[in-house]
């Protein structure tokens, strides 16, 4: 009996097996994607760079002499203006996806995201405060904590409203996303009013600050800015695919995941302080950017399923790839002006949200 | 051996159980029933480890309740809630697997997948494995979540004694879905000697397949035995102020009936 057991099973396991091979096939297809992203970005704009250049640059500066030729323009437009601006693209795509697809598992809500439920200009909100009242009210305190304060007061903006919406939106341990969301409309309006409060108070170079805060920029950054925010990247980015066991429990809802075994409130706290650090360094170095943490977990879902061991590391890898796809529009679309890449976003994502709700609205008919 | 002693959770001022001592063994069904409010799902969750406000001393297995791990007791303890709201449209296949995760630390991941199509077999659903949990009927939903529940308590942990919580496991099923799941976890707790301890509304249900029914009234246990003792009109009608006629099931011996009265 045990062997015909063992045998009606088999099938079903290589099945299994099929399905997680076709899964990791898919990371890699978009790892790939991400790979020819990345050239296009670091080879397009006013200075045209091709891809086996790109190598060579690459090469030269690792100290490798390979056979292609290349400007010392091309040498300088590459390792100082393009490659910051690469790596922060990637980083903050990256990590607002992988925040986004772990909020919607958290919230067992495929509308929850970042910028929706007011995270992103909570952190905005901090920031631009800092960079207004930071001289006037904390000259010491900017100048001992330098370039870190940005950061670190963008987070802790982030951190303060994830906490608040969480605990206004949870009735007896399950989350309302009707004032999950209507909390984030407060939160985006209270700082949408105190950004135009501070706007009168700014100066000239101040305004321009507050303009790529409400807009976003991948633009400008540098190797040092980008050095002081690597590590907020990185924890969510490394933390985050590693409770993709716990989040796929959660979505069972939060006593189940109790029940098998998981520690369901020590995981609540270390993804909401992972995903308000993600963000707020996120907002810290290139503003608010929407909807990439709502719209690149969502399709994913649609092609793999909502197993998170996938999507939280495929987020990362199509969050990346949109955003930069999404800045390489936003350089080329009126060059040499660029527009504002949040604008791009804003864009594309608000319809998708749009016909998101359209379609839960026919499935929940 | 599950053992409770004297438990009492008050929340605010309002006592909700008082005093209640039960006990139930490897292989033995308790059925615990009563009216509305009187602390059943109080009851549950407290001797399931979800509640851990309580007066009183709970021991699974001859060790105190707050002595266990969370995953430990995962192990060998499984709650079948009374609804679940799963929104994202996970495979029936990956909701059981889920059940395999307590034992993921000696992860044998041909074991977990013979033991999730054995709970599949179980609960009748075989072929629903590969249909998306959203798209399923309140009914099977409710089989998949059985299912997922058997998979994490399918064999035991150092041949620890396993338990199985229902709570109203059978409010959302029709006829016969009620009966086959209850009659699995009866299968359960006679051929694996798993302890079922399960809500119930339906006092027929109760007296088929229970042991023993514990019947609570106000926070209080009322009685607490085999149910031909327990499903007498007397105490019905003192616990749920409702008139009966308890007759005898046509075809299981001394398994007794109960039938409102007409007014």
């Amino acid at each position: 009996m045990s062997v015909g057991r063992i045998a009606s099973v088999n099938p079903k396991n290589s099945q299994t097996a099929i399905q997680r091979s076709e899964k990791h096939y898919a990371l890699g297809l978009l790892t790939g994607l991400l790979i020819i992203t990345c050239l296009l970005s670091l080879g397009t704009g006013a200075v045209t760079i091709e891809p086996l250049q790109i190598i060579a640059i690459l090469g030269h500066t690792a100290g490798i002499d390979l056979p292609w030729n290349f400007t010392p323009e091309q040498h300088a437009v590459l390792t100082t203006i393009r490659s910051p601006r690469l790596v922060l693209g990637l980083l903050v795509g990256g990590t607002l996806a992988v925040s986004g697809a772990a909020m919607q598992g958290l919230f067992r809500n495929p509308l929850a995201d970042p910028g929706l439920i007011g995270i992103s200009s909570g952190a905005a909100l901090a920031a631009v405060s800092v960079i207004v009242l930071g001289p006037l009210f904390l000259p010491a305190l900017t100048g001992w904590l330098g370039s870190t304060l940005l950061p670190l007061a963008a987070f802790s903006g982030g951190f303060a409203v994830t906490l608040l919406v969480y605990r206004l939106a949870t009735v007896n341990g399950t989350v309302n996303i009707a004032t999950l969301l209507l909390a984030g409309i407060a939160i985006n309006a209270l700082s949408g009013s105190v950004t135009g409060l501070l706007v009168y108070l700014a100066n000239d170079e101040q305004l321009r600050s507050l303009t790529f805060w409400s807009m976003g920029s991948l633009g400008g950054v540098t190797w040092p800015v980008l050095l002081s925010g690597l590590p907020f990247f990185l924890l969510p980015l490394i933390m985050l695919p590693m409770l993709s066991r716990a989040l796929n429990a959660l979505l069972l809802g939060e006593a189940e995941a109790g029940h098998l075994g998981f520690p369901v409130e020590t995981i609540k706290t270390v993804v909401i302080i992972l995903v308000a650090l993600g963000v707020g360094v996120s907002v810290a170095l290139s503003g608010i950017i929407g909807f990439i943490g709502l719209v690149t977990p969502h399709v994913l879902r649609l092609w793999l399923g909502p197993d998170h061991r996938i999507l939280v590391p495929g987020s990362a890898l199509l969050g990346a790839t949109l955003l930069l796809s999404a800045d390489l529009l936003a350089r080329s679309v009126a060059a040499p002006a660029e527009i504002p890449i949040g604008i791009i976003t804003g864009l594309l994502g608000s319809p998708f949200f749009l016909w998101l709700l359209l379609r839960l609205k026919l499935m929940g008919d | 051996m599950l053992q409770a002693n004297n438990i009492s959770v008050t929340l605010g001022r309002a006592s909700i159980i008082k005093n209640i001592s039960l006990m139930v063994s490897p292989g033995k069904f308790l059925a615990i029933a009563g009216p509305n409010g009187a602390g059943k799902s109080t009851l549950m969750k407290a001797l399931s480890g979800d509640l851990s406000a309580y007066q009183g001393h709970i021991s699974i297995n001859s060790r105190a309740l707050p002595d266990w791990r969370r995953g430990e007791l995962a192990k060998i303890r499984g709650i079948l809630p009374q609804s679940a709201s799963l929104a994202f449209p996970l495979t029936v296949h990956e909701v059981v697997m889920m059940g395999r995760s307590p034992h993921s630390d000696k992860r044998d991941l041909c074991r977990d997948e013979w033991v999730v199509s054995e709970a599949l077999l179980a609960c009748d659903i075989e072929g629903l494995r590969n249909r998306k949990y959203t798209q399923l009927s309140g009914g099977e939903k409710q089989r998949v979540q059985f299912a997922r529940v058997l998979a994490q308590i399918w064999e035991s942990d150092r041949d620890q004694a396993r338990y199985l919580f229902l709570d109203e496991p059978t409010s959302a099923l029709d006829l016969a879905h009620q009966h086959s799941i209850l009659r699995i976890a009866l299968q359960l707790a006679k051929t694996k000697g798993i302890a079922v301890i399960a809500i119930l509304h339906d006092l027929n249900l109760a007296a088929m397949y229970a042991d023993q029914i514990a019947m609570l009234k106000d926070g209080n246990i009322v009685d607490l035995d085999i149910p031909d003792k327990i499903l007498r009109p007397s105490l019905i009608e003192y616990t749920f102020g409702f008139k009966v006629l308890v007759t005898r099931h046509p075809q299981m011996n001394g398994c007794p009936m109960v039938i409102a009265t007409l007014h």
